[in-house]
């Protein structure tokens, strides 16, 4: 058993210097200090790192409630809400974006995207009743954005198919791509001139289906695929 | 997990007590109010013993079978029926629970060595709560090793008996009354220093011989809570000469109240309060003897029943509000946890709890060596001290989230210059 020369207090065994001083023990009889026979253990635990997410979706929501509620009062003091429904959709829309990826954790992607898709086509619809639009929503907003939500759900279901190999997962991708052009062009095509009139999504569509043909046949040849590897690789 | 499901021996679910609502609020990833009762005895611990007289004791304590769960506008507890498991005991103690990792056991059971150590979240229990429940899981153990049986004793319930409702009463409820006394006070200076890395507390113990310690304080002519108070400020007094920037705040201390004390109840929930010590610096210099003096004057005259009731009427008349009762629990919660901030740790330099003497069985006392008590320090409050006695020694521990030393050397080093031998130990590392 050793003493701190500087504080006069007797150290426990395990302790190379003294706590309340740090200053080195020195004990001829004892010139090794044996840490093992300290009375804690030398196991050290690691703390949580995990984020407490409930606590953060309340907050986050509480601090989207401060503006919506803000520009409210102010929009409604001004004597009417004429400008205010556009910020608070925005908001709400922006706070799906972004921070519902991040606050809420689902198992799958998809949740994130029909949330996305829903949010954009209610504050376009938002846009629209409030400019008296709402014809121009139905025939090409609704459409376009239902149309790119349902092909972004087909990408990332190919993409996600473990069990496929994976240059046809890109193929398949690459098709609901070009089918994606066509898709558009012929919604735009609809709204402008009432019938439709395809042109430049073929020639978009066509080199990207060549693509995912040639992807599907590379994966088909065996040899072709690894003399591409053996030349292609970083 | 137990295979065969138990009768439930209590309600399914329980509000929170008055003093334990405000810690799931202030709880965050890096914090939770945790204190830490052990027991050191005289033989290796057996882990597959401890496991067995666990089993026992949360069938005798159902209280330890709740859960936190989130309610719409509180908190509350859910009794669930899964069995807790024995943790080994790390060099950092006193981490925040995972509740979710802790298969939702606001407690945790640990052992290294000689020493068995409770972990316990401050909404379930406070210190006496905490001591019956490592006193009964001792005594149960020492029953299963040993075929030794301990009588039922202060802090040691009979684990045969039957649990009764008494035990999970929210004894605050039954004593309050309409009378309340304001709780603004002055703001506390607050000790700063070197942060310690996140997730590691420093812990520093002091070993003292109990006789030798009484009998300085019978020579001061004051009790020994009086004089570990009277010397910790003291001590806070000389860090805070040292601070860069002192300022004008005064040094307070914070010493919780064991109501049990003024009112009949069995409860093993929370029912203490505190009174708050302050030393305005700035009038000059306080000797020790003056000190022991402010704080047996302070405690005599802030623990007269009256006083002690209308401090924690105050809190009850909150949770009574109808306003505040009627907001939703994410909104409560940010209240609670800027309250916390604003008025907990604000009026309060440190924390000194001192669970007194702890009279064991001699059955029991044969085969312990020493029983310890730690806080656990705050992001304001980063130093705290926990003082409490048995097997005729006291464990006086200082556990910090700073590296600076200052406060416990002057404490402990007094004591010696004041003929108290003092054995250190601490879990630091380099």
């Amino acid at each position: 058993m050793s003493y701190c020369v500087e504080c006069g207090v007797r150290l426990a065994a395990g302790e190379p210097k003294c706590p309340l001083c740090a200053t080195p023990v020195n004990n001829p009889n004892q010139p090794v200090c044996d840490v093992a026979a300290s009375s804690h253990p030398q196991a050290i635990e690691e703390a949580i790192s995990r984020l407490d997410r409930g606590y953060a979706r309340q907050l986050s929501l509480v601090f989207l409630m401060i503006p919506i509620l803000i520009v409210l009062l102010i929009d409604l003091i001004d004597g009417g809400t004429s400008w205010s429904p556009y910020v608070v959709g925005a908001l709400v829309m922006s706070y799906c974006f972004f921070a519902f990826p991040v606050l809420f954790r689902f198992k799958s992607p998809y949740a994130y995207i029909v949330v996305d898709v829903l949010a954009l086509l209610g504050f376009l619809l938002l846009v629209a009743w409030m400019t008296g639009g709402i014809s121009w929503y139905l025939s090409l907003v609704l459409p376009v954005i239902t149309l790119l939500g349902i092909m972004t759900l087909g990408a990332i279901l190919a993409l996600r198919r473990l069990e496929f190999k994976r240059l046809y997962r890109m193929a398949i991708a690459a098709a609901l791509t070009a089918l994606m052009l066509i898709g558009l062009e012929i919604i735009i095509d609809l709204h402008i001139w009432g019938q439709v009139r395809l042109g430049w999504s073929v020639y978009g569509a066509i080199p990207i289906a060549v693509i995912a043909l040639m992807l599907a046949g590379l994966e088909q040849n065996k040899l072709l695929k690894e003399e591409v590897r053996k030349r292609l690789f970083m | 997990m137990s295979s065969r499901r138990r009768k439930r021996p209590s309600p399914s679910w329980l509000r929170l007590d008055n003093a334990a609502k405000i810690y799931p609020a202030a709880r965050s990833r890096k914090w939770m109010a945790l204190f830490r009762v052990s027991i050191t005895l005289k033989e290796p611990i057996d882990e597959a013993v401890l496991q067995k007289a666990l089993r026992q004791l949360v069938k005798r304590v159902p209280l330890l079978s709740y859960r936190l769960k989130r309610g719409l506008f509180w908190y509350y507890f859910d009794w669930h029926e899964t069995q807790p498991a024995v943790q080994p005991d790390a060099r950092n103690p006193m981490l925040p629970i995972d509740l979710k990792e802790n298969g939702g056991f606001l407690f945790r059971v640990r052992s290294f060595d000689r020493r068995i150590a409770l972990e316990v979240f401050h909404a379930l229990t406070d210190g006496t709560g905490g001591m019956t429940f490592l006193l009964t899981l001792t005594a149960e153990y020492l029953w299963l090793k040993y075929g030794i049986r301990i009588p039922e004793a202060p802090l040691i319930l009979d684990t045969r008996d039957e649990p009764h409702k008494g035990e999970w009463e929210d004894a605050f409820l039954r004593y309050a009354r309409d009378a309340v006394r304001p709780r603004r006070e002055d703001t506390a200076w607050h000790l700063g220093g070197v942060r310690e890395k996140p997730g590691y507390l420093n812990i520093t113990t002091g070993i003292l011989p109990t006789d030798k310690l009484s009998a300085l304080a019978r020579e001061k002519g004051c009790s020994v809570n009086s004089l570990m108070a009277a010397l910790f400020l003291f001590s806070l007094i000389k860090a805070r000469e040292k601070a860069r920037r002192p300022g004008k705040r005064p040094v307070k201390l914070s010493l919780p109240v064991n109501l049990r004390r003024f009112y009949p109840t069995a409860t093993l929930r929370n029912f203490s309060s505190y009174i708050n010590v302050p030393v305005y610096t700035d009038y000059g210099e306080y000797s020790l003897e003056e000190l022991i003096s402010l704080v047996g004057h302070t405690m005599g005259l802030e623990t007269l029943e009256p006083l002690v009731n209308a401090r924690f009427s105050a809190n009850v008349k909150a949770e009574r509000n109808w306003l505040l009762r009627v907001f939703p629990l994410f909104i409560k919660t940010a209240v609670l946890k800027f309250m916390y901030r604003a008025t907990g740790e604000s009026y309060m330099t440190s924390t000194l709890s001192n669970l007194g003497l702890i009279r064991m069985p001699p059955e029991m006392e044969a085969h312990c060596e020493r029983v310890e008590l730690l806080l656990g320090a705050a992001k304001r409050t980063p130093l705290a001290c926990a003082v409490v006695s048995a097997c005729g020694s006291t464990a006086i521990n200082f556990t910090k989230t700073i590296r600076d030393t200052v406060v416990e050397r002057v404490f402990f080093t007094q004591l010696v210059q004041l003929g108290v031998p003092v054995l250190i130990e601490s879990n630091w590392r380099e």
